[in-house]
């Protein structure tokens, strides 16, 4: 184990959060179809000013924080993003941004990424075809210009990796990204688990992946790369499901702190409580102590997975689904079913 | 060989974070990670203000009660080597 690996371990362990992610702003300038939020707008009554922020960042460094990623809605149409940025690196924080690029049009602006520094730009990208593209994000025009701004930052020597959700529109389309991506050594990280919104909209779920989509996408990525193939994991009834409030925390708009950015109930608002005091009140300790133990109907994954699962529970996603975060949601079933299927097809060919 | 007079900064694109008596410093672009005990952790955080060579050592000799030149093969070889990783310049 590297020293990296023993400060995570360490920070689960005593409940440090290593990595903490700053909703800055539900203002966004794409409507991705698939989103999360349910409203791109900042009450003004609650939004956090400068100086809230920067009590924050003072108080997640003193909490033991030094990953920091700053998220949104969109992070760069924040008033005080660069103040943030400038703010966070003189407290020395790494620093990540998950953006679309949309306002990284121009070299002066990636160069000015660059000297802040930050050090990872994630790139919301969810295929190398247009249409795809701007379906998705249902704004005309926005893979060129995200393209573009990969390419500026490319050119000033940031660090970028793509961020891809996979949906039923653009799976298909998915080899074609990673292979860009590998010949660009840019590391592309896929999720296929579209949530509902935070307002309990589930209507996102509809564009979730089919079985025969999901099939085929794990067929193919084991056949291109083995080591990507759906492994079991081995759970004990007193193994954490997450790592929830526990190494990471999330921070919104408002000042309200999350145990993590799938799970929208706050733990306590920083306006009214210093991190330290919600960090340790009773909802955090909820929270954090879910075990695999807790989760009610376990029945439905070890019927087919058995006690080794391909099974990843998301209370946040159970929470927005079944409005129980101590249950399997059928899409985690759905896709444990898919992996294991695929995994076992494989083990039978070698 | 360090000056007595010499400032001693700390690289500003490295970050770093306290974990009870020891501190990580990352170097990203090098994806490396660097770990310092205590008293690597006590000269980190003295450099937030940009000492002298001469202050680090005067502060140094109060701060653990040894004498200069203990102080002085302590602290230049922890430099030498932040420097060496390039986690700090003067």
């Amino acid at each position: 184990m590297d020293v990296l690996d023993q400060w995570r371990a360490q920070s689960t362990e005593k409940f440090i959060p290593l990595q903490a992610s700053l909703e800055l702003t539900y203002r966004c300038n794409e409507r991705c179809t698939h989103c999360y939020i349910d409203n791109f707008w900042d009450d003004p009554n609650k939004v956090l000013t400068f100086e809230n922020w920067i009590s924050i960042l003072n108080e997640l460094k003193n909490a033991g924080t030094l990953y920091l990623v700053l998220m949104g809605g969109e992070a760069m149409l924040h008033h005080y993003f660069w103040d943030i940025a400038e703010a966070a690196r003189k407290r020395g924080f790494h620093l990540s941004l998950i953006t679309n690029g949309l306002k990284i049009n121009n070299l002066k602006t990636a160069q000015r990424l660059k000297e802040i520094p930050f050090h990872h730009i994630n790139f919301s990208l969810y295929s190398l075809n247009p249409e795809i593209h701007d379906k998705m994000t249902s704004v005309a025009g926005s893979h060129k210009k995200t393209m573009d701004a990969i390419d500026l930052c490319r050119q000033v020597g940031l660090q970028i990796g793509i961020n891809c959700l996979l949906t039923k529109a653009n799976i298909a389309d998915y080899f074609a990204l990673a292979n860009w991506c590998v010949e660009r050594e840019i590391e592309i990280k896929e999720d296929p688990a579209v949530t509902a919104r935070f307002g309990g909209d589930l209507s996102p779920l509809k564009l979730r992946a089919s079985d025969d989509q999901l099939e085929k996408f794990y067929r193919q990525r084991a056949k291109l790369w083995p080591k990507s193939l759906p492994r079991a994991e081995s759970l004990q009834g007193n193994d954490y499901v997450c790592n929830i409030a526990k190494g990471k925390c999330a921070i919104n708009p408002y000042g309200d702190l999350l145990g993590c950015t799938e799970v929208r109930r706050p733990l306590g608002n920083l306006l009214k409580n210093d991190f330290q005091t919600i960090w340790h009140n009773e909802s955090a300790y909820k929270w954090r102590n879910i075990k695999v133990k807790d989760i009610k109907n376990r029945a439905a994954d070890v019927s087919h997975c058995g006690e080794s699962t391909h099974c990843e529970h998301c209370p946040g996603m159970a929470l927005s689904e079944s409005y129980d975060p101590l249950i399997l949601t059928e899409d985690s079933v759905r896709l444990a079913r898919i992996k294991k299927a695929v995994s076992v097809e494989f083990a039978r060919t070698e | 060989m360090w000056k007595g007079n010499e400032k001693i900064s700390r690289q500003n694109d490295c970050p770093w974070q306290i974990l009870e008596d020891k501190i990580l410093i990352l170097k990203p672009e090098r994806s490396m990670a660097h770990e310092l005990n205590a008293t690597g952790s006590w000269v980190w955080q003295k450099l937030s203000d940009d000492p002298s060579y001469a202050d680090l050592i005067a502060d140094f000799c109060s701060e653990y009660e040894v004498l200069p030149a203990t102080a002085e093969q302590d602290i230049t070889t922890l430099l030498d080597n932040l420097k060496g990783q390039g986690l700090i310049e003067c």
